[in-house]
C-alpha cells in the first residue's frame, strides 16, 4: 500500500511539473508587453501550484523549486532569481490559503494574492539586482494592476479545472 | 503515534527544515548577486576628455582611481603629441632616424599601419603635418590654403613607416598623429589592468570611445548626431570595445560651408561623406577607434569588407537620418528615436 | 467547495487597486527626479538637487567659469576657454547628460541614465 502512494506521488509530481514547464515556456514566448517589466507573464503556470498547495506543501515547493530552476537552465541566473523569489511568496501564500478553511476568500481572490505576492516577491529581487528601489514605484502600479487581471485568470481556471485534476489524481 | 501520524509529522518536519533551506539559499545567491553588481561609477578628466566609469564588483573606488591613472600614463607614454618624453613625441622630432619606444606603441602603430594598408590608406596616421594645419579645436583652427594642404600631403604615406619590435622608423618631415586611435587603444590598455583587479564587470568611456569588460551585457546609447541630447538607438553588448566617428564632434562653418575634423588622407580635406556618423564594435579598442574613421571616410559601401576583415561590425547613420547595420548587430540594434529609419 | 467569487474576493480587488494608485501618485508630482553633479578636477564639489531650484541662479566653480542652474536643468553660461563647446552644448536636463569644460576641468552632468548604461559618440 505504502509503495503504491509513494509512486502515485511521484507520478503526481512528474504530471503535473511537466505541465508547469510546458505552460511556463509557452507564457515565454509571449513578447513582452510595454509598460510592464520583461518577464511579466499571465502566470499560468502557477494554476499548477496553487493546485498542488491544495495537496500537499512539500509537493507545491518542489514544483516551485522546479520552475525556478527551468528558468535558470533556459534563461540565467537573473531570470532563475526572480522566478524562485517569486515562486516562494506566491506558495506559501497559495498553501496558507487552500488549506485553511477558515476564511471566506474565492477561488479568485486566492488568484489575485498569489499573483500580488508572486509580483511582489519579483519586484524585490529587481530591486535588490539592479540596485534601484525607484523600480518599485515605477513599475509597481501597472504590475499591481496586471496581477489583478492574471489573479482572476488563474483563479477561474484552477476551479474549473480542479475535477479534471482530480480524476488525473484519483487514476494514478 | 501510528506509522501515518508519524509519517505526517515527519512530512510536516521536512517541507520546514526545505523551506528555510531554500529561503537561505536564495538569499545567500541573493546577495552574492547584488555584491557582484554593487557599483561604482566615476566621472573625471583624463586624456585630456572626458572618462566615465561604472565598474561592478568590488574594490571599484581603488579601481576607478588606477584606472584614472592608467589613462594618463598612456597618454604621457606613449601617445601624447604634447609631452616631450612620450613615444609619439620622440619619433616625431627624431623624424628620419628609428626611434627606440616601447613594445605597446609599436603594437599601436603597427595596427593603425594595418588598417592603412586595407582602406588604400585614406586612414592614415602620418597625417600629422596636415592636422596642425587644420589645428581643430587649437587656437591656430583655419581653412588653409590648397598649396598648403599639398604640401602637408607631401608627408602623408603610411608605407613609408617602418616598424621594429621595439623602434618606429618615420620618414624626414613626416609627423605621427595618434588621434584617432588614442582612446580606442586607452581602452585596451584599462581592460588588461581589469584583468588583474578583482573587478567582475565594467563599461568604460574614454571621450566616447567605450571599453566592456566582463560578462554583463550593456545597452550601449548611441549619440543622435544631430543634437547629440539623448541617444537615437541602442546596442546590447558585452566584453568588447566601441569607438564613434561623427562629423559634429569637431567643425567650423566659414563662408556658409561646413568643414570637420575627419580628414580623409588622400585629399587632405575633411571627408565627403553621407554619413553623419559612424560606430564600430570590436574587441580591440585600437581597432574600433581606428575602423570608425576609416568607415566614416569610405562610406558605407567600401566599408563592408574593412570591417569583416577585422570580425568588426558598425551602425552607419547617414546625413538623411537612415540607418544601416552589419549583420551581426542586427538582433542587437534598438532604434528608440523614430525620426531615424533602418534600412534592410 | 470554496466560492469562486464573493465578497471577500471583491474587497482583496478593490484593495489591490487601491494599492496600485497610491504607488503610482510619487511619479504625479511633476518632479524631474534630477540631480545635478559638478565635478571640479576629479572630485564632486557639488550636488544640486534640480527639483529644489525655486528661482534659477548662477555661481563659480573657478574663476572665470559661471554655470547656470534652473528648476530641472543646468548649463555652463560662461568659461574663460578659447573653444566655449561646453557652453555651445546648452541645457542639460536629462539623465546622464554631460558638458565639460576641459581646459578648466570641470564637469557637469545630470545624475543617472536614460535607459542606457553609457553613450558612445
Amino acid at each position: 500500500m505504502e509503495t503504491n502512494k509513494n509512486t502515485k506521488r511521484v507520478a503526481m509530481l512528474g504530471i503535473m511539473g511537466a505541465l508547469a514547464l510546458a505552460l511556463s515556456f509557452l507564457e515565454s514566448l509571449i513578447p513582452a508587453l510595454p509598460g510592464l517589466p520583461p518577464g511579466a507573464k499571465p502566470g499560468l503556470s502557477n494554476i499548477v501550484t496553487m493546485f498542488m498547495a491544495s495537496s500537499g506543501i512539500a509537493d507545491a515547493f518542489f514544483i516551485t523549486a522546479l520552475k525556478a530552476v527551468f528558468a535558470g537552465v533556459t534563461r540565467g541566473t537573473t531570470a532563475m532569481l526572480m522566478s524562485a523569489s517569486g515562486g516562494l511568496l506566491s506558495t506559501a501564500a497559495a498553501c496558507i490559503l487552500l488549506c485553511s478553511k477558515k476564511h471566506s476568500i474565492g477561488y479568485i481572490g486566492i488568484g489575485i494574492i498569489c499573483a500580488v505576492c508572486h509580483n511582489i516577491g519579483q519586484l524585490i529581487s529587481a530591486c535588490l539586482i539592479s540596485g534601484t528601489p525607484s523600480l518599485i514605484f515605477g513599475y509597481g502600479p501597472l504590475l499591481l494592476i496586471f496581477a489583478v487581471a492574471t489573479g482572476f485568470v488563474t483563479g477561474a481556471v484552477l476551479k474549473a479545472v480542479i475535477p479534471a485534476l482530480d480524476r488525473i489524481s484519483k487514476s494514478l | 503515534m501510528n506509522t501515518a501520524e508519524v509519517k505526517k509529522k515527519f512530512n510536516k518536519k521536512s517541507v520546514l527544515a526545505l523551506a528555510v533551506c531554500a529561503i537561505l539559499v536564495i538569499s545567500i545567491v541573493l546577495a552574492d548577486f547584488a555584491a557582484s553588481r554593487s557599483e561604482f561609477s566615476d566621472t573625471t578628466i583624463a586624456m585630456g576628455t572626458v572618462v566615465s566609469l561604472r565598474l561592478f564588483g568590488s574594490e571599484g573606488e581603488e579601481a576607478a582611481a588606477a584606472i584614472e591613472e592608467n589613462i594618463n600614463e598612456t597618454e604621457k607614454a606613449l601617445l601624447s603629441w604634447r609631452e616631450k618624453d612620450s613615444d609619439v613625441n620622440r619619433i616625431n622630432s627624431s623624424a628620419g632616424t628609428a626611434a627606440s619606444v616601447s613594445t605597446e606603441t609599436v603594437e599601436i602603430i603597427n595596427k593603425a599601419l594595418d588598417v592603412s594598408r586595407n582602406c588604400e590608406g585614406v586612414f592614415d596616421i602620418t597625417v600629422g603635418k596636415l592636422t596642425d594645419l587644420w589645428d581643430f579645436g587649437g587656437e591656430g583652427q583655419r581653412l588653409p590654403g590648397d598649396d598648403e594642404i599639398a604640401e602637408a600631403l607631401g608627408t602623408v604615406s603610411y608605407s613609408s613607416v617602418k616598424i621594429t619590435d621595439t623602434t618606429v622608423l618615420t620618414a624626414d618631415n613626416q609627423k605621427l598623429d595618434l588621434g584617432a586611435v588614442g582612446k580606442g587603444a586607452a581602452c585596451d590598455r584599462v581592460r588588461d589592468y581589469l584583468s588583474s583587479t578583482s573587478t567582475d564587470s565594467a563599461v568604460i568611456s574614454v571621450g566616447g570611445s567605450l571599453l566592456l569588460y566582463g560578462d554583463r551585457s550593456f545597452n550601449i546609447g548611441i549619440v543622435n548626431p544631430e543634437n547629440d541630447k539623448a541617444s537615437m538607438g541602442t546596442l546590447k553588448l558585452s566584453d568588447t570595445c566601441v569607438s564613434t566617428s561623427g562629423s559634429y564632434e569637431k567643425f567650423f562653418e566659414k563662408d556658409g560651408k561646413v568643414y570637420h575634423h575627419i580628414l580623409d588622407a588622400h585629399t587632405g580635406h575633411p571627408a565627403d561623406s553621407r554619413l553623419s556618423s559612424v560606430t564600430v564594435v570590436c574587441s580591440s579598442g585600437t581597432l574600433s577607434d581606428a575602423l570608425s574613421t576609416a568607415c566614416y571616410i569610405l562610406g558605407y559601401n567600401d566599408s563592408l569588407a574593412l570591417l569583416k576583415n577585422y570580425d568588426a561590425e558598425a551602425v552607419f547613420i547617414f546625413k538623411d537620418n537612415t540607418v544601416r547595420v552589419t549583420d551581426g548587430l542586427e538582433n542587437k540594434f534598438t532604434l528608440t528615436d523614430e525620426s531615424f529609419v533602418i534600412k534592410e | 467547495m470554496k466560492k469562486l467569487f464573493g465578497k471577500t474576493d471583491l474587497l482583496i480587488t478593490v484593495a489591490v487597486l487601491v494599492l496600485s494608485l497610491l504607488l503610482f501618485i510619487p511619479s504625479l508630482s511633476g518632479d524631474t527626479g534630477l540631480t545635478a553633479q559638478i565635478i571640479v578636477d576629479g572630485e564632486i564639489t557639488e550636488e544640486i538637487d534640480l527639483d529644489a531650484v525655486e528661482k534659477a541662479y548662477s555661481f563659480s566653480p573657478k574663476d572665470g567659469t559661471e554655470i547656470e542652474v534652473a528648476r530641472g536643468r543646468l548649463r555652463f553660461s560662461d568659461a574663460c576657454c578659447r573653444d566655449e563647446l561646453c557652453i555651445a552644448r546648452g541645457w542639460l536636463s536629462a539623465k546622464g547628460q554631460t558638458s565639460a569644460c576641459l581646459p578648466e576641468r570641470i564637469v557637469i552632468t545630470i545624475k543617472g541614465t536614460d535607459n542606457t548604461d553609457m553613450m558612445t559618440y
